[in-house]
């Protein structure tokens, strides 16, 4: 059976406490506080200076190597939109999936911001992500959400 | 023959908990049936609150012997006893005990984050901040009302809207007051989305709460990795008592973002947090034995609880208005309560109140920043408490 004298007796040890010192209370405040801006603003500078650190190697890495990919200008508004499809030969894929993303893109930003021209300089292949076992496995675990 | 069996019906009978039960337990087992309705028929965090509801119907039934909270508090535990006479939720109530099961969710928490709103705009992490000040005023508030600095500091953490936290602060300092904070902590985060818009728009105008946040820039994946190490260096560098909180959740963060793990991943974010959430719901709510949770106590968390929270969701506002003055009116600052944790809740309350003032804003992206500062913000909060009073 529950030895409930023993239970009771147990919370007013840890009840029977001395009276409060007021002290003690406001430097847990302060220290709580100052602890725990003390670490977030770390932080902050912390990602921050990462983040300029990974914005200039990535600039380097773009200014070195030149752009080699298949470059494809286009004067973006409504226009090419309907160009685009028109002109998709039955030729070399590149080129074809270039005009297609180079349509959806000029439709996106026609919509968002009109009278303003843009150029897609480079259009780079993703790096894959792994075998199609591994895309079945991670399409199967997806399924659910 | 007849001699015998009248004797045991008649030991059944007085061993039955018809004969031996009392009003408070019929009291307790009521409000565990109303815990389970809200979870059940209202969806109010049933994946917590069901199982605590449970547990609490069964520590409630007399003679069940499946948990003895006597075992647990006090200075010295005779982990000898628990083994010998325990029941099967006081041995599982030794992972809550010996702080084992909130790590283990917090690394199942981090392998589901995605902190790359964090790390776009870094600055969130002063909102993480700013919402964990009301756990610290709730602490003066709970003091006031005559709880001890530990018992305090406990109910103050319900501020951090985060359940692992309160729970790991709680077990260690007030491991009496388990029950009665937990169901706080967990009923307080599934309302947020009604404590908190009436808060967010009386602390903003229209104007502050129509702004329109730049867009996030892209996060490369290196960023997405290194983030999980230099948090855990940093914050455990400066808090180790938060170390077990912020190391499992950014091991689960690392082992998603390196992408090289799937397996583990799957297994943490699944399987070991769904066990993992049954043994600390049940068990939680089997420390809600009537002499424990019928308290003036449990009243008194209760009110403290939802100070907590409201001052939590307050201070990340007005933080955010701060911002929004600093920057030139460029943050907007719904995105402060967002702060208090209780991902993505929070977060998507922050977008709910933003899209009412105009329904082309979208916020969600950017409250996401704040709001998984929230995580490491009251982990550290809850190292500060656990190194002054643990």
């Amino acid at each position: 059976m529950v030895n409930w004298n023993a239970a009771s007796s147990a919370i007013l040890a840890v009840a029977a406490k001395e009276k409060v010192d007021w002290n003690e209370a406001w430097g847990t405040v302060l220290t709580g506080i100052v602890i725990v801006f003390i670490a977030l603003v770390a932080l902050v500078l912390i990602v921050m200076l990462f983040g300029k650190i990974s914005a200039s190697v990535t600039e380097k890495a773009k200014a070195v190597p030149a752009a080699p990919a298949p470059a494809k200008p286009a004067p973006a508004a409504p226009a090419p939109v309907a160009a685009a499809p028109a002109a998709v030969p039955a030729g070399e894929d590149m080129d074809e999936i270039a005009a297609v993303i180079t349509a959806a893109l000029a439709t996106v930003l026609a919509g968002e911001e009109s009278g303003k021209s843009y150029v897609v300089k480079s259009i780079k292949r993703v790096r894959n992500t792994g075998s199609a076992w591994r895309s079945a496995g991670l399409a199967e675990n997806l399924s659910s959400f | 023959m007849l001699e015998v069996f009248k004797e045991s019906v008649v030991g059944m009978i007085n061993a039955s908990g018809f004969v031996n039960v009392n009003w408070q337990q019929l009291v307790m087992i009521g409000i565990a049936c109303v815990l389970a309705y809200l979870a059940i028929g209202r969806g109010f965090e049933p994946l917590l609150l069901l199982p605590i509801a449970f547990g609490m119907l069964l520590t409630n039934i007399p003679g069940g012997n499946l948990f003895h909270m006597d075992f647990f508090v006090g200075n010295e535990i005779d982990y000898g006893q628990v083994l010998h006479d325990g029941g099967l939720l006081d041995i599982l109530y030794l992972g809550v005990k010996l702080g084992i099961y909130p790590p283990l969710i917090f690394l199942g928490i981090g392998t589901m984050t995605d902190f790359g709103p964090l790390i776009a705009n870094p600055k969130s992490f002063l909102l993480g901040a700013a919402a964990q000040i009301g756990i610290f005023i709730a602490f003066i508030g709970a003091l006031l009302l005559g709880f001890s600095p530990e018992e305090a500091s406990s109910i103050g953490i319900i501020g951090g809207a985060d359940g692992p936290t309160a729970i790991l602060v709680t077990k260690t300092l007030a491991p009496h007051l388990l029950g009665s904070i937990a169901v706080a902590a967990y009923s307080y985060m599934a309302l947020v989305p009604v404590i908190q818009p009436p808060i967010m728009k009386a602390l903003t105008s229209k104007k502050e709460r129509s702004v329109k946040m730049d867009q996030l820039r892209p996060i490369s994946r290196t960023e997405k990795i290194i983030f999980p190490i230099v948090v855990t260096l940093v914050v455990c560098f400066l808090v180790p008592d938060a170390t077990p909180l912020i190391g499992m959740l950014m091991l689960g963060n690392l082992m998603k973002e390196s992408g090289v793990v799937d397996r583990l991943v799957k297994t943490a974010q699944n399987e070991l947090m769904n066990i993992i959430t049954i043994f600390l719901g049940v068990t939680v709510g089997a420390t809600a034995s009537y002499d424990f949770f019928l308290t003036g106590k449990t009243l008194g968390i209760l009110f403290m609880g939802l100070a907590a929270f409201c001052l939590g969701t307050a201070a990340g506002v007005l933080f955010g208005k701060l911002m929004y003055i600093m920057t030139g009116g460029k943050v907007n600052p719904l995105i402060g309560s967002a702060g208090v944790s209780a991902v993505p809740m929070a977060a998507r309350v922050s977008q709910k109140v933003g899209s009412e003032t105009d329904p082309t804003n979208f916020l969600l992206m950017h409250a996401m920043g704040p709001n998984v500062a929230g995580v490491i913000g009251s982990a550290v909060a809850a190292g500060v408490l656990l190194s002054i009073y643990g």
